[in-house]
């Protein structure tokens, strides 16, 4: 009789825990998916996303180039304008399985005339999701002036990865 | 074997019975996060909940490049700011903006009826899609801390073959606790020690009166 109701009361909680993945995000956020019903139903379901803080420590106007490799698609090139001592928060939809920063340029005005300079990547390698990022993570891409290894100043991008 | 079974169904029960007695939330905390998310506890979040942010995402769902323009009133000014994305077939492209954000559109906010978004064919012709017609204004279409998604679409019903079409994720019933990053929150934290040290949200150089 014991050993029964032992029985009978693992398969209850048993239940209650297949239950709960359901019970749970309705009970977590009800109104959150309702909104996406609420949505204009040609959307695609919402995902979560990757952030690229884009950082120009430098005074002068400036271009970063990078290049993202999608999941499903091709590579894609893109160019950020960034105004000088400005911050640019770019959110990807999760799904970015690499992201390469090649390059960039600083605009040095000097005497009344803008000077293109260009910028070193440190490092130049390309950050891979799973080692450098993962979905959800924030990728700081900071433009500032550093130095070479003669002592010279030289324009520099370098990242990092945020995670907590 | 046969006590490693009973283990795990022990196990089962007594997780089981603590969530029917002691709520989602209080489980959802104890346990390691590949756990958690086998019970509901997503990854990571999709909207700025209570992250004092607005993000604004474009999706390109046509089958050639769509530039995205869109416009809106920054936090702290009177002016607008306007942000431009070159999105590739299937892709998307976002931005964080600070709240409070009143009002926004794919487009020019002082005139609705102009386009937001262009075509852009492999022979580098452009087509211009029909405006989005409306602002979107806070409190009303939107809250902070949720995502407003401007997407163009191919749409036969229109002249040209595509429209573009909006919609809003509300944030502000998102969950709390995620498995792997805070995003938002993560977010948050960075730039308010960049605006410690005197770098400018890129809202501000943008905003034009």
């Amino acid at each position: 009789m014991l050993s029964r109701c032992v029985r009978r009361r693992h398969f209850i909680g048993f239940l209650a825990l297949l239950a709960a993945p359901v019970a749970c995000q309705d009970a977590l956020n009800p109104q959150f998916l309702a909104a996406v019903g609420q949505s204009q139903s040609s959307l695609p379901e919402p995902g979560s996303s990757v952030v690229l803080l884009f950082v120009n420590e430098t005074v002068w106007t400036a271009e970063v180039d990078f290049t993202m490799v999608p999941r499903t698609t091709i590579p894609e090139d893109w160019i950020l304008g960034m105004a000088g001592k400005s911050y640019t928060p770019l959110v990807f939809e999760c799904g970015v399985i690499q992201l390469t920063i090649t390059g960039g340029t600083v605009f040095v005005i000097d005497a009344g005339q803008i000077t293109p300079e260009a910028v070193a990547v440190l490092p130049a390698s390309p950050l891979d999701e799973g080692d450098e990022f993962v979905c959800g993570a924030v990728i700081k891409v900071f433009l500032y002036q550093g130095w070479d290894a003669s002592g010279n100043p030289q324009w520099e991008i370098s990242t990092e990865t945020v995670l907590d | 074997m046969i006590r490693r079974y009973i283990g795990l169904e022990t196990a089962a029960a007594i997780l089981g019975a603590a969530i029917a007695v002691g709520g989602c939330n209080l489980v959802s905390q104890s346990l390691n996060p590949q756990f958690m998310e086998v019970l509901g506890t997503p990854f990571a979040p999709i909207a700025p909940g209570t992250a004092p942010f607005v993000l604004i995402r474009n999706i390109n769902m046509t089958d050639q490049r769509v530039l995205f323009n869109f416009e809106w009133i920054p936090a702290g000014t009177l002016a607008s700011a306007n942000f431009g994305f070159n999105v590739s077939a299937g892709l998307d492209g976002g931005v964080l903006v600070t709240c409070p954000v009143s009002q926004m559109t794919l487009g020019d906010l002082d005139n609705p009826t102009a386009t937001g978004a262009l075509v852009i064919f492999d022979d580098n012709t452009r087509q211009e899609i029909p405006p989005l017609g409306r602002i979107l204004r806070e409190g009303i279409d939107y809250f902070c801390g949720d995502v407003v998604i401007f997407a163009a679409v191919r749409d036969t019903s229109t002249v040209g073959g595509y429209s573009t079409i909006y919609g809003v994720i509300d944030g502000s019933s998102q969950p709390t606790q995620f498995a792997g990053p805070n995003t938002f929150k993560l977010a948050e934290r960075e730039i308010g020690e960049l605006i410690a040290f005197g770098i400018e949200s890129f809202e501000q150089a943008l905003a034009v009166p």
